[in-house]
């Protein structure tokens, strides 16, 4: 085989890079509470987001999503499926709120709903609740302390 | 032109072509996400840049590269890599966007567009001889990233695949395996399935390390059946991915002296075919 050139070396570098990367980071509890971050779309940085997002992670973990136009306990999200929409994904369950076209539909009544997110691996697990706030033309979604405002309080 | 170098443009526009196929095949969808309720209600994600949630990034990084690369097919050579580079770029920026970051079509996308674009600016021997390996390497890297990520308990006892595709999904055969199977059938028979899903990825996660035709034929079949046992969207996803199997397969057998070199490594030694011409 003829000698690569300097862009052939670098781009299996970069391959390589990735593929023991991948590894690094589902063999160590650090790495995987990384990855479960990103699903939630809550990374520590956004240099942490910008170097994961093109690594493949499709159909990783257990994740589901429930949305709810009140704040709800975790425990009754598993027990009671009448309290909150909730399903399954392949992967970002955080895309309940964010890929949807209904996206006009949040927060109509001037309170905040919520996206309960929950993902896992190998026994760690992931939950993030975020209140969904309109903001005039915008959608605000954030990590809820778990105050519900007083006017809207259930 | 010679033929060669013909060879290696056919290659070049037919990965374009199905990385096109790829980005159009939620255009509808994502189309209406980025334009219309983009920018009528912008989402905006406590903790993300700006640039990161803006509506204009996502709707201008998908509609560029519609125009871009019908214009690379057309044309070939260094436009054709020009526009590649562009696909891959804009790929990069709806891969980190908040409207978009949950959508496999773009990592895919972003990885055979950097794979195209260096195919694009290669000579025949360089690309003929290193085309297939690093297309077998990325596409093994997806097929690792995919495989590592379902090591875990639910993904091994099928109960990710069961609530995902057995319970979940409206299309395909999956309504009437839920119609014609008890639950306990259905349950084992998702059992079955996820085992299966994980040993074919991990796999293909090896493939690097195949003979190049092998690899490139397999990987494309399975991206193929993929499709067919999902939804016709996940070839927004995997038609990128059958794109570089394609242009690997068609850049192999491209000039004779590059032929030589991936048969005999020593003929290529005596005759000095180490740089493209």
């Amino acid at each position: 085989m003829p000698t690569p050139l300097l862009e052939t070396r670098l781009f299996a570098v970069l391959l390589g890079a990735c593929a023991l990367a991948l590894v690094g980071l589902h063999g160590t509890g650090a790495g995987q509470d990384a990855l479960l971050r990103r699903f939630h779309l809550r990374p520590a940085s956004t240099v942490e987001w910008v170097a994961l997002q093109p690594l493949p992670g499709m159909y990783n973990f257990v994740n589901r999503a429930w949305t709810s136009r009140r704040p709800v306990a975790w425990d009754r999200l598993n027990e009671d499926p009448s309290v909150a929409d909730g399903k399954y994904y392949n992967h970002y369950p955080t895309r309940a709120v964010t890929f949807t076209l209904a996206r006009s539909a949040w927060g109509v009544a001037g309170c905040p709903d919520y996206l309960y997110a929950e993902s896992r691996v190998r026994g760690r697990t992931l939950r993030s609740r975020f209140r969904l706030d309109p903001e005039g033309d915008a959608l605000r979604m954030s990590l809820d302390a778990g105050e519900p405002s007083p006017r809207c309080a259930p | 032109m010679t033929a060669s170098v013909s060879g290696l443009d056919r290659a070049v526009r037919v990965a374009l072509g199905f990385w096109l196929v790829g980005w159009m095949v939620k255009a509808a969808y994502l189309l209406d996400l980025f334009g219309r309720v983009g920018m009528g209600t912008t989402l905006v994600v406590d903790g993300m840049p700006e640039v990161l949630w803006h509506p204009f990034v996502a709707l201008a990084a998908y509609v560029i590269p519609l125009a871009a690369i019908p214009l690379g097919i057309v044309r070939g050579g260094r436009v054709a890599a020009a526009c590649a580079a562009v696909g891959a770029l804009c790929s990069l920026a709806l891969l980190l966007h908040v409207s978009a970051y949950n959508d496999a079509t773009f990592v895919t996308a972003f990885w055979a567009g950097l794979w195209i674009t260096w195919l694009a600016t290669r000579g025949d021997v360089e690309a003929e001889a290193w085309g297939p390996r690093l297309a077998q390497g990325l596409l093994a890297l997806t097929f690792l990233g995919g495989t590592l990520g379902k090591l875990t308990p639910e993904y091994l006892s099928g109960e990710v695949l069961y609530h995902v595709y057995f319970l979940q999904k409206q299309t395909l055969f999956y309504p009437w395996l839920r119609d014609a199977l008890d639950p306990e059938a259905l349950r084992s028979f998702a059992t079955v399935f996820s085992w299966g899903v994980i040993g074919t990825e991990a796999a293909l996660a090896t493939s690097a390390f195949w003979r190049p035709r092998i690899a490139l034929w397999a990987c494309a079949a399975v991206c193929t059946a993929m499709v067919a046992g999902s939804t016709v969207y996940l070839a927004s996803v995997m038609a990128p991915l059958v794109g570089v199997c394609a242009g690997g397969l068609l850049v192999r057998g491209m000039s004779p002296a590059a032929s030589m070199a991936w048969g005999r490594q020593s003929a290529s030694v005596s005759l000095g075919i180490g740089r493209p011409s």
